[in-house]
This record gives structure tokens, C-alpha cells and sequence, in this order.
């Protein structure tokens, strides 16, 4: 995976992509044990994107380097990468404020453990109010942090539909 | 026979210790962790006819 993140890391370099920001299951890996995924989820802000944001010139570039795009994902150094423009001011957020972490030689980002939780939250698949419960139990999230951001996208409501008490 | 109460409790504390290690996990250790699942998992679909491509593991963890 590492290979994949220096692609990512060269593309943001080249002013293809903006920020960007590893969230989805692999993001959820980072703060939670290892469970089985075979794709990245890369959130990413596309450089100058007005009203329509198009992956077009993403994936021209990655075509170019040898990479093609295949049923939404890109398949880089072995790894199906998606790519999900910053479609929210949840995920805009998000992204600004994700972590800069390591990967072996590799640096990377990976989005906040209480921002992942309201993405979570937001987007409210059966997959991801599963996913919810096991993060909540061992993510260690900040939860004043936690509360703030839920307050700040009106994500408090779906929180008491999923009945869930304020973490403490 | 029923398992006491007293053993269930102990089995599903060293159950939630050990989702703690492996949190704690770093993160290549944990990319590493994933790979070794998608390679058990791709074994199982492989059975079912289900083809599943596991990433390559290039980072050593010793």
C-alpha cells in the first residue's frame, strides 16, 4: 500500500488533487482492530472544483502513469483506490483538519477518528451503523470534539434515531 | 451443562482486551493484519468461485 500512497502523494504534489485524506474502512483501521477490505477510500478536494466536480482529469492522469479506472475505483500498485470528491461541508471539514500520519517511509492522511464517526453516522447505511457500534467501543474519540462536530453538521438527530447516548 | 456466568464474563472481557491490542496495533502492523485477511478471505471466495485480489504486502513486519 505503501506504492499506492506515494501515487496519491505525487498526484497532490502535481496540483492533480488537493488534500486528500484516507477515511472509509482503511481510515476506520486505523484507530480500530484490522478487518478484512479490498478497497482505499481516498476523500479528496479537487483543485479550483466549482459546482461540478468531475474525476475526468484524474483519471487521464492515472491513465497516463498505467492506471485504469475500473467500476469506480482506480487500481493502483494493487490497491482499488476510490476516489470521493469532498462532497459535504462534513467531509470538507473533515479533510482540512485530517491527520498527517505515516505509513512505513510513507507519509499520508488519514481523517480524524470523530470525524469518521459522523461520516459514519451521516451517511447511515446498515454497514455503517455496524461499522458505528465496534468504532465507538474502541477508538478512544475525543468526545467533546465528537459532540461539536454532530452539533455543527445537525447530525444529532440521527444519532438519537440510532439510539445512541452522548459518549462521555 | 451451562457455562457459569462468572466464565462468560471472563471470556468476553479478554474478548474486548484483545479488540484493544489489536487497535493499539501500529498502522503498518495493522495494513499488514489486513492483507493476511484478504488473502484468507480471497481463499474462501476462491471456493465459492468468488475471484478476490489481495493487496501485496511490501513492508516487513518482523
Amino acid at each position: 500500500m505503501e506504492a499506492t500512497l506515494r501515487v496519491l502523494n505525487n498526484l497532490e504534489r502535481q496540483g492533480v488533487i488537493g488534500r486528500y485524506g484516507i477515511g472509509g474502512a482503511v481510515g476506520a483501521i486505523f484507530y480500530m482492530e484490522p478487518f478484512a477490505t479490498f478497497d482505499l477510500d481516498v476523500f479528496v478536494v479537487f483543485p479550483g472544483s466549482g459546482l461540478l466536480v468531475t474525476l475526468e482529469p484524474l483519471y487521464a492522469a492515472l491513465r497516463q502513469m498505467g492506471y485504469e479506472a475500473k467500476d469506480e475505483c482506480v487500481v493502483i500498485e494493487g490497491v482499488p483506490v476510490q476516489f470521493l470528491p469532498a462532497y459535504n461541508p462534513l467531509v470538507e471539514e473533515a479533510l482540512h483538519e485530517a491527520r498527517d500520519v505515516m505509513l512505513g517511509e510513507t507519509p499520508t492522511r488519514v481523517l480524524r477518528a470523530e470525524h469518521l464517526a459522523a461520516i459514519m453516522l451521516q451517511t447511515g447505511r446498515a454497514k455503517d451503523r455496524q461499522r458505528f457500534q465496534g468504532f465507538m467501543e474502541v477508538a478512544n474519540l475525543d468526545p467533546t470534539l465528537f459532540e461539536a462536530i454532530l452539533r455543527r453538521h445537525q447530525l444529532e438527530a440521527r444519532r438519537q434515531q440510532w439510539n445512541l447516548p452522548p459518549i462521555s | 451443562m451451562e457455562p457459569s456466568p462468572d466464565l462468560l464474563n471472563r471470556l468476553f472481557d479478554a474478548k474486548a482486551q484483545r479488540r484493544q491490542k489489536l487497535a493499539a496495533m501500529s498502522f503498518e502492523e495493522k495494513i499488514d493484519a489486513l492483507v493476511r485477511l484478504q488473502e484468507m478471505s480471497a481463499s474462501i471466495a476462491r471456493s465459492r468461485g468468488v475471484i478476490l485480489k489481495p493487496w501485496s504486502r511490501p513492508i516487513a513486519i518482523s
